[in-house]
């Protein structure tokens, strides 16, 4: 190996990343060469160097700082996904009563299966404290709004 | 497991993942910013966007971790923020410097051949200081510095090769040899 092209491979031979048989090469040319030899020490005495240059540690606070952040902006995230959840759960029910009270209406005026349905959903709405399910009405077509079943007992009109 | 359980478990992955490499994350933001205040301010964030990562499986790897810190690093310089710039951490043995005939190891200790070699690096183009910093400092192998900063394995050997030569010539400049 000429001394041109060990200086060539020095870095990457001082940094291990050469193949076992070329940094065989370069031991073999340090070990014969006093000029090369030299370079090797001076290489590393900057290496050593700069490690003593960027020897900077880390504020003891910083790692408590960084946990903390990060908990503070996960909680609201964490927070919200149960409501999120709830409020899912509430509107399918209700979508599923309004369908429901659509469906059965008819057949609740009249006493039937559909009354007893209706009465199991306003049970269960209440217990939730959501709405009770005999108290809306569903009106569709042209204009089409969901108001308080009262008003239609009572005013007669919707 | 529930909401608080997989918070605590990210948690313990985030403190994981600095006890891992927070204070490598740091040295290299504090040697090239050279403001200890801002390398703080950049490691944190740091560990924040990798917080994000984290509960998609493994930890990252310290290629993300170097990747995601110089990419905020080079964000920050470019809105004016930051420079690359030294301020030397150790003022007050400057004077011991004074005294005669120091050894290249002493002068380092006493402040004057430090200083010289800060503000050699300092003035090394970024993408040359960062794989002296990455390569030399942290002990990173060729591929991870490549993937870090994106660019081919083989052309971190020439980088490094070019930059050290650089460097050298910049303490040269400044009367000072190593």
């Amino acid at each position: 190996m000429r001394c041109e092209d060990f200086a060539q491979q020095l870095e990457a031979w001082l940094d291990g990343e050469l193949s076992a048989a070329d940094a065989a090469a370069c031991e073999m040319h340090r070990a014969a060469c006093p000029h090369c030899a030299e370079a090797v020490v001076a290489r590393r005495g900057l290496r050593t160097a700069l490690q003593g240059l960027a020897a900077q540690q880390p504020p003891a606070a910083l790692r408590a700082a960084i946990l903390s952040a990060a908990a503070e902006s996960a909680a609201p995230a964490r927070r919200w996904r149960p409501l999120g959840a709830t409020a899912l759960v509430a509107a399918a029910l209700v979508l599923i009563a309004l369908g429901l009270r659509d469906r059965l209406g008819g057949d609740a005026r009249e006493g039937g299966r559909g009354a007893a349905v209706l009465a199991y959903l306003d049970g269960a709405f209440e217990e939730f404290g959501v709405i009770r399910a005999g108290e809306l009405t569903l009106t569709v077509g042209p204009g089409a709004r969901c108001a308080p079943a009262r008003s239609d007992s009572e005013g007669g009109k919707q | 497991m529930d909401e608080r359980g997989r918070g605590e478990r990210r948690q313990a992955a985030l403190a994981a993942l600095y006890d891992r490499h927070g204070a490598a994350v740091f040295r290299f933001l504090s040697a090239q910013t050279g403001d200890p205040e801002r390398a703080r301010d950049l490691c944190q964030e740091t560990f924040l966007r990798l917080d994000r990562t984290l509960g998609r499986g493994d930890l990252p790897g310290e290629a993300l971790v170097f990747r995601i810190a110089r990419n905020l690093l080079v964000s920050d310089w470019r809105r004016g923020r930051s420079e690359a710039r030294w301020r030397d951490p150790a003022p007050a043995v400057a004077d011991a410097a004074a005294s005669p005939g120091p050894t290249p190891a002493q002068a380092l200790e006493q402040g004057e051949l430090r200083r010289a070699l800060a503000a050699a690096l300092a003035a090394l183009p970024e993408a040359q200081r960062s794989v002296i910093l990455l390569s030399e400092v942290e002990g990173l192998a060729y591929r991870t510095v490549a993937a870090v900063l994106d660019i081919p394995s083989g052309t971190v050997a020439s980088r490094k090769h070019e930059a050290i030569a650089r460097l050298r010539e910049n303490l040269r400049r400044s009367g000072h040899a190593l």
